[in-house]
């Protein structure tokens, strides 16, 4: 009886704790709706206004006016749409042959692709600008693309994916006749489904939140993306708080639809990232 | 039966090839050169203002280690690395081995708390400088209620780093307690209840089994997230604001990161030289503390 009160007394304290953490993790969203809400005069009332007087869009529709945000979204989905399409079929392909095939210097192209992967992208931001600029990419959605899209680290997840997948059913398509492309197409890609998935996903949120390359390769509100365009304003209009709350609610908001509806796929591939392979 | 394997080896060798060609062409290209390339501008003296000036040996390395700026730049990425991270990986235990209690709603829980994860850096710079407004920010205001001291989180050299840092622990504390909250569930039942039954305290089979179970997770998360807080750029080019990044100024020298500084030479100072000294040299930094946390490892982390 008495341990039992104390496992009910010790979970009603963990709940206490999670629920003051749970707060501390959701209040800086809430005050960025609710500053999005007010009016300049209630961002800067003391004592502090908590809820707008009036809800409405009217900051929205300022941001909508005063930037081109429309623009902005739109090449963002371009970036991270192309991204996320090409990163994932130039990774899968790697990792399928890394996973599945034999062939001479496998060992050698796996330690050099290893070597790059232990090397930090900023340090290479510099030399990656310049080829851009020879290549006259900057403010083009390929300067912006193409330096990102083979990442070795997408590939060594899938291939750990592959590895899981049962050699058999290779061996059946391959006595029906199917070529390689075939069998990683319609048979293992189809079953690492889920990890393939939970890896796009976190590539997406890379993708979609990642300033410091799209900073390097825009000079132009042309092919500006969401991040640099809330850097932009962060830099240049610091004080309109109930603006740039609004500006930041539009940045973000489809990532958390997107998490809303998919947290299953970002809890798979955060623990899959923490699997040592 | 050897005859016909032969032929098949050298289809696979050709598709295999065919698959590794995008991704190995393009590291090459994107990945290895690059990394070459900057070895090689690190020793030259090329402002992209001025035109290239040849090369000058170690020239900008003296000037990475002697420079205030630089020296500034190593401090503080070292500072902020090496505060947030450790913090950031205690809370996360913490709340980790909270959550594997058997609660309900530890769904609900994994999900705000990886929340900060899903915000772009940028927008979420943006709303702690709101937050951390000195007059009008929240956090003010509450600690202001409370009669605590209202510092100027943001505009005072003394209290920026700490800024920084509190943001970084806030958005690094899902991933790690995601991560350790998987490792605390792998551990079996039937260690703690061997405990239970030898009246072992929470406390004691916390640390005589939970933390040496997760070690090994530990480990990962942090020599990840040292790698990772050592190379911060974001939040640092978004609190700084506009001002003190065009004039410098102490509150600058307060915060600014070898990033950052790798930034402001190749794309303010257009000194790619510079720029290139200081990446190279963030990165045989960061080298020496990954290698020194797998050598450190084996008086702490317990593979089994």
């Amino acid at each position: 009886m008495s341990i039992k009160k104390r496992q009910k007394r010790s979970a009603l304290l963990a709940y206490i704790i999670l629920a003051v953490g749970a707060v501390f993790m959701i209040i800086p969203f809430l005050w960025m709706v609710l500053t999005s809400f007010k009016t300049y005069r209630e961002t800067v009332k003391l004592p502090i206004q908590w809820f707008p007087a009036e809800w409405n869009l009217d900051n929205y529709v300022e941001v909508l006016k005063q930037l081109d945000f429309l623009r902005y979204y739109r090449n963002t989905i371009l970036v991270t749409a192309t991204t996320l399409i090409a990163m994932t079929l130039i990774a899968s392909l790697a990792a399928y042959a890394f996973a599945r095939m034999e062939f001479p210097g496998k060992n050698v192209i796996f330690a050099l692709l290893l070597v790059v992967y232990m090397v930090p992208p900023q340090m290479t931001m510099i030399p990656k600008y310049m080829m851009i600029t020879k290549l006259g990419w900057v403010d083009t959605l390929a300067g912006i693309v193409v330096p990102n899209i083979f990442s070795v680290y997408t590939m060594f997840m899938l291939r750990q994916f592959f590895v899981s997948v049962p050699k058999e059913l290779d061996e059946a398509a391959k006595l029906d006749g199917c070529s390689f492309f075939e069998i990683f197409w319609r048979v293992d890609l189809p079953l690492i489904r889920n990890g393939l998935i939970a890896i796009t996903v976190l590539n997406l949120l890379w993708s979609w939140n990642d300033l410091l390359w799209p900073l390097i390769a825009t000079s132009t509100d042309k092919m500006r993306v969401l991040s640099v365009a809330i850097a932009t304003l962060n830099n240049s209009d610091g004080s309109q708080y109930q603006l740039l709350m609004a500006a930041g609610v539009l940045a973000v908001l489809p990532m958390l639809v997107i998490y809303a509806i998919c947290q299953e796929y970002f809890m798979d591939g955060i623990m899959s990232s923490g699997v040592k392979g | 039966m050897k005859k016909l394997s032969r032929t098949k080896i050298r289809k696979e060798w050709i598709w295999a090839y065919i698959f590794i060609a995008p991704m190995f062409i393009g590291t090459l290209i994107f990945g290895l050169f690059p990394i070459v390339y900057s070895f090689v501008l690190s020793v030259t003296d090329w402002n992209l203002l001025s035109g290239f000036g040849g090369f000058v040996g170690l020239k900008n390395f003296v000037t990475v280690f002697t420079s205030k700026t630089t020296l500034a730049e190593i401090r503080n990425t070292l500072v902020y690395a090496g505060v947030s991270v450790p913090i950031t990986l205690i809370l996360s235990v913490f709340f980790a081995s909270l959550l594997s209690k058997k609660l309900k709603g530890k769904r609900f829980f994994r999900i705000v708390y990886f929340l900060p994860n899903i915000i772009m850096p940028a927008a979420v710079a943006m709303v702690w400088r709101w937050l951390l407004n000195t007059r009008y920010g929240l956090v003010n205001i509450v600690l202001g209620h409370l009669g605590l001291p209202t510092p100027s989180w943001i505009s005072d050299p003394k209290f920026i780093m700490i800024s920084l840092i509190i943001v970084e622990v806030w958005s690094g504390i899902g991933y790690n307690t995601i991560i350790l909250l998987a490792a605390i569930q792998g551990i079996s039942a039937e260690m703690y209840e061997s405990a239970d039954l030898d009246g072992a305290s929470g406390f004691q089979k916390f640390w005589k089994i939970t933390l040496p179970l997760v070690s090994p997770s530990m480990f990962f998360l942090l020599t990840m997230g040292l790698m990772k807080a050592m190379r911060a750029f974001d939040m640092i080019y978004m609190f700084i604001g506009k001002d003190a990044w065009s004039t410098g100024g102490p509150l600058l020298e307060a915060v600014r990161t070898m990033v950052y500084g790798i930034y402001f030479n190749g794309f303010t100072r257009m000194d790619m030289g510079m720029a290139s000294a200081e990446s190279v040299v963030l990165f045989v930094m960061i080298m020496i503390v990954t290698g020194i946390q797998f050598k450190l490892q084996d008086k702490w982390v317990n593979y089994d």
